[in-house]
This record gives structure tokens, C-alpha cells and sequence, in this order.
């Protein structure tokens, strides 16, 4: 016994690389889902995010609502100005619903409106700084399960790729691990939407033919049985139509900038069927 | 009052006990690594530098080699790498073969240079972040680098290299201080 630890520090590093490559190849296969070691992990980890994230948030209110009020009288005015300006525009927006959910009913086309949201904060980002992912304050206890849709006010913002009892990780859009099946909304042109790694988007598998320009919106199709039909994935920025290609080279600019993320909204659907890879028997 | 100063001494004795047994400064490294490992990116969001990596970890790694803290710092870097992995959508093992393999390279270079020089200490962090990112490129993602050309990622890397290396003085600095044994090594 007493020779192990005499000659610890010699096979010690090679004991780590062993258990790092048994990790590794367990892991392998099975998704990026927390297994219960790591699922405690982000229980004990996670508060410090939170605390930190609520910290700089309470700091970030009281410097905005106490020190930076120089010229708000001003900008006051111009804002009850804008307001209404705004209260006319709103009017019009009031007619056009009214005659698209008169439209709607007329059709018997259901929207995925109704579905219930939760919200949501963002406590902490990935860790690695090679991939895009975020922790939010909420887990399984809230009714998140794998590949939960997660969204805000702009778009879609990813799906739920791990989650603890109080705490999930959302695979952003912008990851390249992710591919959300979509749409151009004028055209209805089909294609998948990747992540690039960064702060960008590219449209895959855009057909020669397919009627889309710079500017176009893109939309999620509701095919891939994770996000609801119809919410914004974001602009086509670029395209670049080589003779070369197969596709379509499009460049996307994602709807939700994802440099301001701080609530979240979850898509619990009531129909939703949590996709998980068949048990290999 | 006595009781008090007997308290006092007490206190003192138990700090000196700590610095001389080394019993204080590793809680420190392994609860400064953790929350660098979970806060870092989110700092880095907050302040709108995200392509910047200031990896603090390579730093405490260097420092544990340096003092003959071979099983301490392949056991940090395991557990910090299984603590990256959990934080990021990969597969779990990715960062914990990734870091143990460095330290053990590094291990062996151990043997032809002298650590407690803050020269190689510095150049072994730089070397450890290279290496990382190389790691990361070549089997994660071969051809996209996300909006950066190959050049500009390289150029940004670079850069972290260079900040954490020039962080790397300090905190050697100020861990001796911890220690309160930098009247016997330099590093």
C-alpha cells in the first residue's frame, strides 16, 4: 500500500486521462443530457450564478433608477410625444387584429398562442466559451423536460438539452449543435436553420429555386415537433448563389440578440411530446 | 481580557498553523477555479468581451507544478474540467481528458525546466492555452470558426494568451503570499 502512494505522482496524471476517456466514452451517445452526478453538480453551482446574475442585476437597477437620470425631463417629453404617435399606430394594429382573428376564425387555423409560457431568468452562460448555452432558474420541478422550446418576445431562443430538479441549460440557436427546421415566411421556402458558433445563423439546404431574398424573415416550420409553428428565427442577411453548390449559401441574422438575453419565456405545450432517443435494447 | 487575548493568540496560531501546513491556500485555488469555471463566460457577457478567454485555471495549474503539487493539480484539473463540461453542452469527459492530458505533458517537461522561474511558468501557461484551443478546433470543430476567419480567431486567441499570461506574475505573487513562503522559492 505503502508503495502506491510513495510513487503517486508518477501514475496519478495517468489515472485522471483514464478516467477522463472512461467519462467520455460513457458519455458518448447519449446526448448532452446531466446525468444525476452532474445534475447535483449544477444544483451546488448554479445559486452561485444566480447570486452573482441577481447581484449585477440589483447594481445595474440602482445605477439606471438613482444615478443615471441626467436629462430625464427631457427625454420625457420626447417619449410622451412618441407615445402618442404610437397610441394612433396602435389603433391601426387594434383594427388589423381584430380582422386577422375574424380571418383566423373564418379559416379554423389555430395558432400555437395559447400554449402556456413560463418565465424564465438567465443565470449563467456556457461555460466552455466554445459553445452557446445558457442556465435558467428553472427545472424539472417547473414541468421543463428535454428539448423543452425556450423563447422570448423577439423569437425562438433554443431548447432545453439538460435539466436538474431547479435548473435547465438551453441550447441557443447560434450553436453549432443546433438545427431548427424553418421557413421563409413570404415565400414559404424550406431549409434548416444552423448555428454558426457566433452571433450568426446560416439557412441549410436552401434549393436553387426557392424564392428568397436579403431582408426575408425567417420562421420556424413546426416540423421538428420542438418549436411551435410560425415563431421568428430571424433575417436573411446574405445569400451567395454559387454555381458550384448544391444549395444556397444564406446567412441569418437571429431574431433574438442574444447579447441583452436576461428573461426567457418556456413553451410548455400542453401536446408536446418530449423527443428522447429510442432505448437501445 | 485575558480570555481575549488568549482568543487572539489562539486565532493567530491557528493562521500561522494554516500558512505553514498549506491547509488555506488550496481551498482557496479549487473555490477560485470553480467559481471562474461557472462565472467567467457570464462576466465576460455582462462586459460584452465574449470572444475574450481569460482562463484562470492553466495559471493555478502551472503554480501547483511548480511546487511539487503533482497529484493537486492533475486532481484540479480533472474535477474542473468534469465542472466546464457540465456548464457546457458537450460531452461529458471532453474538458476532463482535455486538461489532465495537458497536465500530464507538461508533467514530463517538468523534468528539463525549472518551474519556479516566472519566465517558463508564463510560457507554460501560454503553451497550456494554445494547446487547449488547438485541442478544441481540430476535434470539435474542424471547419467553422464562427464569424472569425482563421486568422482573426488565431489573433484572439492570442490576445487571451497574452492577458492571462500577464496575469500569471500576479497571482503567482499573490498565492505565495498566501502561502507566506516566498522567502524560500520564487514563482
Amino acid at each position: 500500500m505503502s508503495i502506491l502512494f510513495e510513487h503517486r505522482p508518477k501514475w496519478v496524471p495517468y489515472i485522471f486521462i483514464v478516467l477522463s476517456l472512461i467519462l467520455l466514452s460513457l458519455s458518448i451517445g447519449k446526448g448532452q443530457e446531466w446525468n444525476p452526478t452532474e445534475r447535483l453538480v449544477a444544483e451546488v453551482a448554479a445559486p452561485f450564478q444566480k447570486l452573482f446574475m441577481g447581484t449585477i442585476s440589483i447594481t445595474r437597477n440602482i445605477w439606471r433608477n438613482y444615478f443615471f437620470l441626467v436629462e430625464t425631463r427631457q427625454e420625457n417629453l420626447l417619449l410622451k410625444k412618441e407615445i402618442d404617435l404610437l397610441k394612433i399606430e396602435n389603433s391601426k394594429y387594434q383594427e388589423l387584429l381584430l380582422a386577422n382573428q375574424r380571418l383566423q376564425k373564418l379559416l379554423n387555423f389555430r395558432e400555437n398562442t395559447d400554449e402556456p409560457v413560463l418565465p424564465a431568468r438567465v443565470i449563467g452562460w456556457d461555460s466552455s466559451g466554445l459553445f452557446k448555452s445558457i442556465i435558467i432558474d428553472k427545472g424539472e420541478k417547473d414541468g421543463l423536460r428535454i428539448n423543452t422550446p425556450v423563447v422570448n418576445s423577439e423569437g425562438a431562443v433554443g431548447r432545453v438539452v439538460s435539466v436538474s430538479s431547479n435548473y435547465a441549460q438551453v441550447l441557443l440557436i447560434t450553436d453549432q449543435n443546433s438545427a431548427v427546421d424553418g421557413l421563409v415566411q413570404r415565400s414559404r421556402g424550406r431549409g434548416m436553420v444552423k448555428g454558426m458558433g457566433s452571433g450568426e445563423c446560416y439557412f441549410d439546404y436552401v434549393i436553387k429555386t426557392c424564392d428568397i431574398k436579403e431582408g426575408d424573415t425567417i420562421v420556424t416550420s413546426g416540423l421538428g415537433r420542438i418549436f411551435p409553428k410560425g415563431l421568428y428565427l430571424g433575417k436573411v442577411k446574405e445569400i451567395n448563389d454559387s454555381p458550384n453548390k448544391l444549395f444556397k449559401d444564406v446567412r441569418v441574422t437571429p431574431a433574438v440578440d442574444f447579447s441583452k438575453l436576461e428573461e426567457v419565456l418556456i413553451v410548455l405545450r400542453s401536446g408536446f411530446v418530449p423527443l428522447r432517443r429510442p432505448e437501445i435494447q | 481580557m485575558q480570555f481575549y487575548q488568549g482568543f487572539g493568540v489562539g486565532i493567530r496560531a491557528s493562521v500561522k498553523r494554516w500558512k505553514e501546513g498549506d491547509v488555506f491556500v488550496y481551498p482557496l485555488i479549487w473555490l477560485t477555479c470553480g467559481l471562474s469555471v461557472i462565472l467567467r463566460r457570464s462576466i465576460n457577457h455582462l462586459v460584452g468581451i465574449e470572444w475574450l478567454d481569460i482562463d484562470l485555471i492553466p495559471i493555478f495549474l502551472i503554480y501547483l507544478i511548480a511546487k511539487d503539487q503533482n497529484f493537486m493539480a492533475g486532481c484540479l484539473a480533472f474535477f474542473m474540467g468534469v465542472l466546464t463540461d457540465t456548464f457546457a453542452p458537450c460531452q461529458l469527459g471532453l474538458f476532463a481528458f482535455l486538461y489532465s492530458a495537458i497536465i500530464l505533458g507538461i508533467n514530463h517537461c517538468r523534468q528539463f525546466l525549472d518551474f519556479n522561474d516566472i519566465k517558463t511558468s508564463i510560457l507554460f501557461v501560454a503553451i497550456f492555452l494554445l494547446a487547449k484551443w488547438s485541442f478544441l478546433v481540430i476535434i470539435i470543430r474542424p471547419s467553422p470558426l464562427g464569424q472569425f476567419t482563421p486568422l482573426i480567431f488565431f489573433i484572439l486567441v492570442s490576445i487571451s494568451v497574452l492577458i492571462t499570461g500577464m496575469i500569471t506574475p500576479f497571482l503567482f505573487y499573490f498565492l505565495n503570499l498566501v502561502r507566506g513562503r516566498e522567502h524560500r522559492d520564487y514563482a
